[in-house]
């Protein structure tokens, strides 16, 4: 498509920058406080601070800590993952409209918890998760396998389409093989959504470690990326080590991706979106940016968690749906302000 | 040869010399068809591998005239073709195999010149219909049709057309400004069609689980529910958009260098874009309208295509005649060789996405 | 080459058709045995040669009256021909790696499918030589002509619609009115004894489907609500949107309270298939039950109604 991100550096006084961090965390904050506030059950707020300190009846305590706690943590925690994931991809293609998922990472997660649901009868969050990991580790593998093979490292260009083809294989495969199994069709029609519903604990634990992994290999690569943003030549030039910060990249790339839509299902807009609001307030400094997603991804997640909570009262509107309403606009909104060769 | 071809390819090898980056050759033979004003040029090996998906295209629909669920032999089938035999046996091959067949071949070749147009516009070898929001947005009128209007076939059809360009329309109002930038148009759609992919979520959500099955398997993109009645309107209407490709055909051959030497040549970049992207769209409407959105014939034909005839551009035509074979290849398949009832989409995109794949991986080896 | 539309033709080939097959009837319906016991069709077996007109959601259809072979393309119009003694000798499924569905007994077990209900195949229905199809309007509207062209054809307008209309509509086809109003006759004498012996006045009834975490609350129009309340079950009042169900969120799940509280599931000898908003507040559904989907829910019709029955039967059995 022609449009190559062209670094531009924004005013970034060190008060500013520490400004946007200040307002970044009340953000999240608030996202936070937010959602154990509000559900589809209204609650007033005194009930809630009561019952987080143990107070409360049973339905308030189920409701603040079966409900809504484990889903604020889900929600932190896929937030994050996606956020960065997404700052990492673009800045890694220099695409501007990459996405963690182009690296097949949903459609190895679908095939798998289809797979799971059709010829192993898995039917729990908690089963999901270990099939929707292991699938979309397996296919990211395989795409950077492929992208790379011939023997040098995978460029950008050719990851992506790798990524593509691969990624539409098994979607097909997945979209064949639920509308064979109509069990399986209604189980995925519900997990493709992606949703923070009956994510508990016991199913966010076991991939925080992940998560905080690929967290610390992204924050270890940003300052690597900043130079690579100039084009290999002049990194190697400066003395970075091209190849492994593109393989760090990935790794992280796909841990993060690979747990966040292991927890809630494909959310695909999320790593599109964060890593642009961010970069327009704060600069092309990757080492912000990805600190920057960090911190605003959960605030993406939440705010759209809360409002799918209330938007069709009794019932709620997964997450998946929501993010798409909420990030699309402000994508929109972005391209149409600047200039339309760079976001 | 006519003046107008004579320009054409002065200016072309002037361009290549001049060096745009890719290699001259000038072993390149071309055959120009038309007359002064509307020529379509096609080169010598593009006409070769046209024609023998050509004949392949043929030896699909024979298959798909034989083979079927109703027993036929193949005497019988014969019998029917030269009038012979009468009756039922007739009524299957000639009004329910042969239309869905001729669909199949007419409707792959629309998606596949419709991909090219968008992949050579764009200058994106990833580009496709879909990124501008007509999938998604005929699934939602189609949706829309289903769920809340009763779902009869006019509405469905009528829904899923009104869908498509509604959403086609909404992108452009919202990408254009002050003049439409190929990147502005592609961020817009992918946005407009993410929250149109989100609507589809929901609603296929809060159906029943049968209407549900039934939306998604037409979301494939399914040639299920081509009969005589819906295949000859779309057919004929197919044959009218493909015939208008010549006037469209030049305008975009020069896009392809580049939109300075475009316009230094004469071109009216702005209106050649438009005119070429809105056959696109109707080519790919249409066949939503009745069959679904098929995936994958738009994006991969076409690079399946370029790769064959190892040209730098995309030709048309022959990646007309190569969509037509893919999607009927994917419907022999998707009907015969799977023991349970899959859409068409399905075969296409695993069939489309394991030859890029495959493609990929060839090519990478080469290069090594 | 002909493309043309096989409408006018297709009057031409049901007169064809419809002839010699009058003609086998009029020969044989004096000699044929009265069709099988499900003790309500085939009385009218005499010569009664020639066809009765059946207005449905596409029209007007002239239909044979002495149909031998149906093909049906819905759940509800499987279960109806089954139970007027008309075994289909072919039928569309859900699901077609299962097949037609077990509860409909062993005389079902044998019938031919001929592919799923969304997605129909007109081949394999042609090659089982029916004398009349059964369709719905708003699923297999695209293939009336085509079927029309093997057979008469009947269609449904939805299958939303109250499911003892579309069972009336069935009935009608096969010519056999007398017999549906036996089998709903039967249902609601069924309704009337659970409720009787079992005192169900008073008592509250909510049937839950799980689906990721939301629950969907099955209402009076439903199947499923429809049946407890025939057996004289109250389902808790609620505004159901002009809807057979509502969705609620697993925070809201003590709605679903109720006397007696059935989860639907495809294995009802798997606990985990209880939702965890459930499980973890069960001191508020003492009277919880798991039941099978694939009557409850997918088994519309007057067997499947009768299953639901006996299932509503086996728990107020159990819970006394």
């Amino acid at each position: 498509m022609g449009a190559i991100v062209v670094p531009r550096v924004r005013a970034g006084r060190g008060s500013g920058r520490a400004a946007w961090f200040g307002a970044a965390v009340v953000a999240l904050l608030l996202a936070v406080t937010l959602s154990v506030v509000v559900g589809a059950n209204p609650m007033a707020p005194g009930t809630v601070l009561d019952t987080l300190f143990g107070g409360g009846s049973a339905e308030s305590r189920f409701v603040v800590w079966d409900q809504r706690m484990p889903r604020t943590a889900a929600g932190v925690a896929v937030g994050a993952a996606l956020g960065v994931a997404g700052a990492l991809m673009q800045a890694f293609t220099r695409n501007p409209l990459a996405d963690p998922g182009i690296l097949g990472v949903n459609a190895g997660a679908a095939f798998f918890v289809a797979v799971g649901i059709t010829f192993f009868g898995v039917t729990s969050p908690l089963g999901y998760v270990w099939l929707a990991c292991a699938g979309a580790l397996l296919l990211t593998g395989a795409v950077y396998a492929i992208g790379s093979a011939g023997g040098q490292a995978a460029g950008p260009v050719r990851l992506t389409v790798t990524g593509v083809a691969i990624g539409a294989v098994f979607a097909g495969l997945t979209t064949g093989l639920a509308l064979t199994h109509p069990d399986a069709f209604d189980r995925m029609r519900g997990w493709s959504a992606g949703s923070l519903l009956e994510r508990g604990f016991d199913v966010v634990l076991p991939v925080l470690p992940l998560v905080l992994v690929g967290l610390a290999l992204a924050l270890w690569a940003a300052p690597g990326l900043n130079s690579i943003a100039l084009g290999p030549d002049v990194a190697r030039s400066q003395g970075v080590n091209v190849r492994r910060i593109q393989i760090v990249v990935l790794a992280a790339v796909t841990l993060l991706a690979g747990s966040a839509t292991a927890v809630a299902g494909p959310l695909v807009f999320v790593g599109l979106v964060v890593p642009h609001m961010v970069r327009w307030t704060l600069g092309t400094d990757q080492r912000r940016i990805v600190l920057g997603s960090m911190m605003l991804g959960p605030v993406l997640v939440l705010l759209s968690d809360v409002l799918g909570r209330v938007a069709v009262l009794p019932s709620e509107m997964p997450v998946g749906v929501v993010t798409a309403f909420v990030g699309a606009p402000v994508l929109i909104l972005l391209v149409r302000r600047r200039s339309a060769t760079a976001l | 040869m006519t003046d107008r071809a004579v320009t054409d390819r002065a200016v072309t090898d002037r361009a290549v010399a001049a060096g745009t980056g890719r290699p001259l050759d000038v072993g390149r033979r071309r055959v120009v068809v038309g007359i002064r004003g509307l020529t379509v040029v096609i080169g010598l090996r593009s006409a070769l591998v046209g024609a023998a998906f050509f004949v392949a295209t043929l030896g699909f629909v024979l298959l798909a005239l034989t083979l079927g669920d109703f027993p036929l032999t193949p005497a019988e089938v014969v019998g029917v073709v030269t009038g012979q035999v009468h009756g039922l046996s007739s009524t299957v091959v000639l009004e329910w195999r042969l239309p869905r067949a001729l669909a199949a071949v007419l409707f792959g070749a629309a998606l596949a010149v419709a991909g090219g147009i968008f992949q050579t516009v764009t200058r994106n070898p990833l580009a496709s219909p879909d990124i501008i929001g007509l999938a998604n947005g005929s699934f939602t009128g189609m949706l829309v049709a289903l769920l809340a209007l009763g779902g009869s076939w006019p509405l469905l059809t009528a829904g899923s057309l009104i869908g498509g360009l509604l959403a086609a329309v909404l992108i452009y109002l919202l990408a254009y400004r002050g003049g439409l930038h190929g990147f502005r148009f592609i961020v817009v759609g992918i946005g407009i069609s993410a929250m149109l992919a989100s609507v589809n979520t929901w609603m296929l959500l809060r159906a029943e689980l049968e209407t549900a099955l039934f939306a998604s398997a037409w979301g494939a993109g399914t040639l299920n529910s081509v009969t005589a009645a819906t295949a000859v309107p779309a057919g004929l209407c197919v044959v009218l958009l493909l015939a208008l490709l010549p006037l469209v055909t030049p305008g975009i051959r020069q896009l392809d260098l580049g939109d300075d030497v475009a316009s230094a040549t004469g071109v009216a970049v702005g209106r050649a874009r438009l005119a070429a992207i809105t056959l696109a769209v109707c080519l790919v409407s249409v066949v939503t309208a009745v069959a679904g959105p098929i995936a994958f014939v738009a994006l991969a034909a076409p690079q399946i295509t370029r790769r064959l005839t190892r040209s730098p551009g995309i030709p048309l035509v022959t990646t007309g005649v190569v969509g037509g074979a893919l999607l009927l290849g994917s419907d022999l398949i998707a009907q015969h060789v799977i023991p349970l009832t899959v859409p068409v989409g399905v075969v296409t995109v695993v069939l489309g996405g394991s030859y890029l794949v495959w493609l990929l991986i060839h090519e990478s080896r080469r290069r090594a | 080459m002909r493309l043309l539309p096989s409408r006018h033709r297709s009057r031409g080939f049901l007169a064809g058709l419809a002839l010699p097959l009058v003609a086998v009837f009029a020969v044989t319906g004096c000699t044929a045995a009265p069709s099988s016991s499900a003790g309500t069709s085939g009385a009218a077996s005499t010569a009664d040669a020639g066809t009765h007109l059946v207005e449905h959601a596409r029209g007007e259809t002239e239909v044979p009256n002495d149909v031998q072979r149906v093909v049906v393309l819905e759940p509800v119009q499987l279960d109806t021909t089954v139970a007027l003694g008309v075994i289909p000798v072919g039928a569309a499924v859900l699901n077609e790696a299962a097949g037609v569905p077990a509860y409909l007994g062993d005389a079902a077990a044998g019938i031919a499918t001929v592919g799923t209900v969304p997605e129909p195949s007109i081949e394999k229905i042609a090659a089982l030589k029916p004398d009349l199809i059964l369709g719905t309007e708003s699923r297999h509207s695209a293939l009336y002509d085509q079927l029309s062209s093997i057979a008469p054809t009947v269609f449904m307008a939805t299958q939303t619609d109250p499911w003892t209309d579309n069972v009336a509509l069935v009935a009608r086809a096969l010519g056999d009115e007398a017999g549906a109003d036996q089998l709903l006759a039967a249902y609601d004498d069924r309704c009337a004894e659970i409720a009787d012996s079992y005192d169900t006045a008073g008592m509250t009834a909510q049937f839950v489907r799980p689906r990721d975490g939301i629950l969907t609350l099955y209402g009076p129009t439903s199947f499923a609500g429809s049946t407890l309340e025939c057996a004289g079950l109250t389902i808790p009042e609620r505004d159901w949107e002009e809807s057979i169900s509502v969705d609620i969120s697993p925070e809201r799940v003590l709605e679903a309270q109720a006397d007696l509280v059935l989860v639907s599931a495809t294995d009802v000898t798997d606990d985990t298939l209880v939702p965890d908003s459930i499980r973890t507040n069960a001191a508020s559904f003492p009277g919880l039950t798991v039941v099978d989907q694939s009557f409850w829910i997918t088994g519309v019709g007057p067997l499947g109604g009768m299953t639901v029955l006996d299932d509503i039967e086996k728990i107020l059995a159990g819970s006394k």
